[in-house]
């Protein structure tokens, strides 16, 4: 095991002495297929690249949640290295130079390692709770977009197959059990949090954008913009005119 | 089969009574089958009912031989014994005969662990089976076999065979089964189902027709696998329509001294049947064997496919692409090792070809002739192919141009033993001649196992 590490840092090392290339690739689900907990994590990597002003292209595939080395989307293809998720993203990018969090301390550093844990676990088993365990939602929204890619009767195999994996993750955290009024709260409760985080300022941290910033972009635009069903949870983030401000201001300024 | 003699034991004289069998006349009054539980009448009565017709003793022998042969294939019998007793009773008449098949059924349940020899593997498989299932032949087969290639699966199969056709079955079965190609990076699981119907046509020709739904799930094997196959990953749902035409003249199949053999096989997956899988595939398999002086035999085999991927959302997938290379197919490289590469994990393509010359001959001064020794041949080999894309439009020279640069080939020899009758071993020293510097090849020896080699 420890030669996988050392072979994987070793990698990296090669990697960062390469220069960003110029036609990098995210890949992501197609645009019917994609369901609201995956918009949220594309979202999110897209605006940290744009916050790092590295250029990159979308890829559009039916089958990214096979290719991803890890099952989850999106994930960069950077000349010869497969990177998925945001954090070792991030991660990357700081070997070829990119530091969006450079000038801040180390207490500053936790703070934002901090919120971002708290948007993963709070907002991200939301999402998932709300798109997959919520019936409504479930039977609507994201059982056809899921199954929109694959032929009968395999939709309905996969379908079922990946509710139970969710459902798994879910209950091994500890949400399974809750009802969707209960996840609702745990929204809000977050959703206070941020918004007392980010109070007036521009972005979380102050002046300049970090990868919090694009994290809680990322899963607070996926949420107001998707409309499902039971639509509780966007209007929870609705009610904190701040992150509504937030969300529309990094979209003027690294969308369009 | 002329005469019988007969020794009549009479101390004072010897006298020998000759009796011709083949003049001897009989009239057949009865045939029992005796020890029938499950069986079926109908299943068994038509394969005797040619003896009755016999009208000399010689030929009621030979008949009840054959029809002992024909019980066997039913499959349905462990032992079968034959008595042929002149008929006793008050209607006998003066050279009747009573013919008597005592049976021993099979029992409901049978099983076993055997070893399997597939294309360069070795297996073990654990199975369980249930003959006659319904009186007529039909048989319930399951197997659980796990292989040296880390292949593992399962297959339950119904056959039901038509015994007024011979050669004629209809199979139906489900199966799972997990295999891993280091040589292409990936592992794929398949989960399918089939039923298959065969038979005979004029001139002993072998027509096979299948129906399969498989799903498959492709998977890479390592982080390190090239992203052409990283692409490929995920679900795929194939259901196709097979039929394939077989007709082979040859002796022996597994070293032929005489005859040829020539295999067609079409697929047509998709295009109404389901699935999101759509092509259309042909491949030839031709082998001529000619016996020379001296027990020497000369083979040529041609083999060639082409695919046509009807799909316009997805390209031709990797599980369905021809591969070249191996102790099977191109001797002197790698398996999968000739044709497309990326980093290393062979790619495959849509069309191909092959073809070899072999000349086999019984191993010098002939140790252990008539046993053991006649299992080996001495082989010398060449072969070559084309494994890329064969037509790559543009005109006549051009695609000709393309298919030299292509063309791979090598050469060599070695000792062929032959296993069982139904597996071949081969050990070879190769010299690839040909080759991109991309290809994976062999040069020194190489060992193969399998039971179909070009």
């Amino acid at each position: 095991m420890a030669s996988v590490i050392l072979t994987e840092s070793i990698e990296v090392e090669l990697g960062a002495s390469e220069p960003w290339p110029s036609h990098a690739q995210l890949f992501e689900p197609l645009e019917g297929q994609i369901t609201l907990s995956d918009l949220a994590h594309c979202t999110s990597v897209e605006a940290f690249l744009h916050m790092c002003h590295l250029p990159f292209v979308i890829d559009r595939r039916r089958n990214v949640h096979h290719m991803s080395p890890s099952g989850v989307v999106p994930f960069l293809k950077c000349g010869a290295f497969v990177i998925s998720e945001l954090e070792p993203i991030v991660g990357f990018t700081r070997t070829k130079g990119h530091n969006l969090t450079e000038a801040m301390s180390p207490k500053e550093e936790a703070d934002i390692r901090a919120y971002m844990a708290l948007i993963e676990n709070i907002l991200g088993n939301a999402e998932l709770y709300i798109s997959w365990l919520e019936k409504s939602v479930f039977y609507e929204y994201t059982s056809p977009r899921y199954q929109s890619v694959f032929p009968w009767p395999l939709n309905y195999a996969l379908m079922w197959l990946k509710r139970r994996q969710v459902y798994n993750c879910l209950y091994s955290l500890g949400w399974a059990k809750k009802s969707t009024e209960e996840v609702v709260e745990e929204v809000a409760e977050a959703c206070q949090a941020l918004s007392e985080k980010l109070a007036k300022m521009e972005y979380f941290s102050g002046e300049s954008p970090t990868e919090l910033d694009a994290l809680a972009y990322g899963h607070l635009h996926a949420i107001l913009t998707t409309t499902l069903p039971d639509n509780r949870i966007a209007t929870e983030v609705r009610k904190h005119s701040n992150l509504v401000e937030f969300v529309n201001q990094v979209q003027e300024k690294y969308f369009l | 089969m002329g005469s019988v003699h007969a020794k009549v034991p009479e101390p004072a004289q010897k006298e020998t009574l000759t009796v011709k069998v083949n003049e001897v006349p009989v009239t057949v009054e009865r045939v029992y089958i005796d020890g029938l539980a499950r069986t079926k009448n109908d299943a068994v009565v038509p394969d005797v009912k040619h003896i009755l017709a016999a009208k000399k003793f010689e030929e009621v022998v030979i008949r009840s031989l054959e029809a002992k042969a024909k019980l066997e294939a039913l499959g349905a019998f462990k032992s079968i014994g034959i008595l042929i007793d002149t008929s006793k009773g008050p209607e006998a008449a003066g050279n009747g005969v009573e013919v008597t098949f005592t049976v021993e059924e099979l029992r409901h349940v049978g099983g076993g662990i055997h070893t399997l020899i597939g294309n360069n593997e070795g297996s073990v498989a654990f199975g369980l089976r249930m003959p006659n299932l319904m009186g007529r032949g039909e048989k319930l087969v399951g197997e659980y076999t796990y292989g040296s290639r880390k292949t593992q699966g399962f297959q339950l199969v119904f056959v039901k065979p038509f015994l007024r056709a011979p050669g004629a079955r209809f199979s139906a079965g489900i199966s799972k089964g997990e295999g891993e190609f280091p040589w292409s990076g990936y592992r794929e699981l398949g989960r399918g189902v089939n039923a298959e119907l065969s038979f005979q046509s004029i001139l002993g020709m072998q027509h096979k027709v299948k129906w399969e739904g498989v799903w498959r799930e492709l998977s890479c094997l390592t982080n390190a696998t090239s992203f052409a196959v990283r692409e490929q990953a995920g679900h795929s749902l194939k259901s196709s329509l097979h039929h394939s035409v077989g007709w082979d003249t040859r002796d022996n199949s597994i070293l032929p001294n005489n005859g040829f053999v020539l295999r067609l096989n079409k697929e047509l997956a998709g295009m109404g049947l389901g699935g999101d899988v759509n092509f259309v595939k042909g491949d030839i398999e031709l082998q001529l064997n000619k016996s020379l002086l001296f027990g020497t035999v000369v083979q040529g085999t041609l083999t060639a496919g082409i695919m046509h991927n009807l799909s316009k959302i997805i390209g031709p997938r990797i599980s369905d692409r021809y591969f070249l290379g191996g102790p099977l197919t191109l001797r002197g490289f790698e398996m999968r090792g000739a044709g497309p590469n990326s980093d290393g994990d062979s790619l495959g393509s849509t069309s191909f070809c092959a073809g070899g010359l072999h000349l086999y001959m019984p191993l010098p001064f002939r140790p252990g002739k008539g046993g053991f020794g006649d299992m080996f041949r001495t082989h010398l080999f060449v072969n070559g192919g084309v494994p890329g894309p064969l037509f790559i439009g543009g005109n006549r020279q051009e695609n000709l141009d393309h298919l030299l640069d292509q063309l791979r080939w090598a050469y060599g020899a070695g000792v062929v033993l032959c296993l069982g009758n139904i597996a071949r071993l081969e050990l070879n020293y190769c010299v690839p001649v040909t080759f991109k510097t991309t290809d994976q090849v062999v040069k020194g020896f190489q060992c193969g196992i399998g039971l179909t080699f070009l």
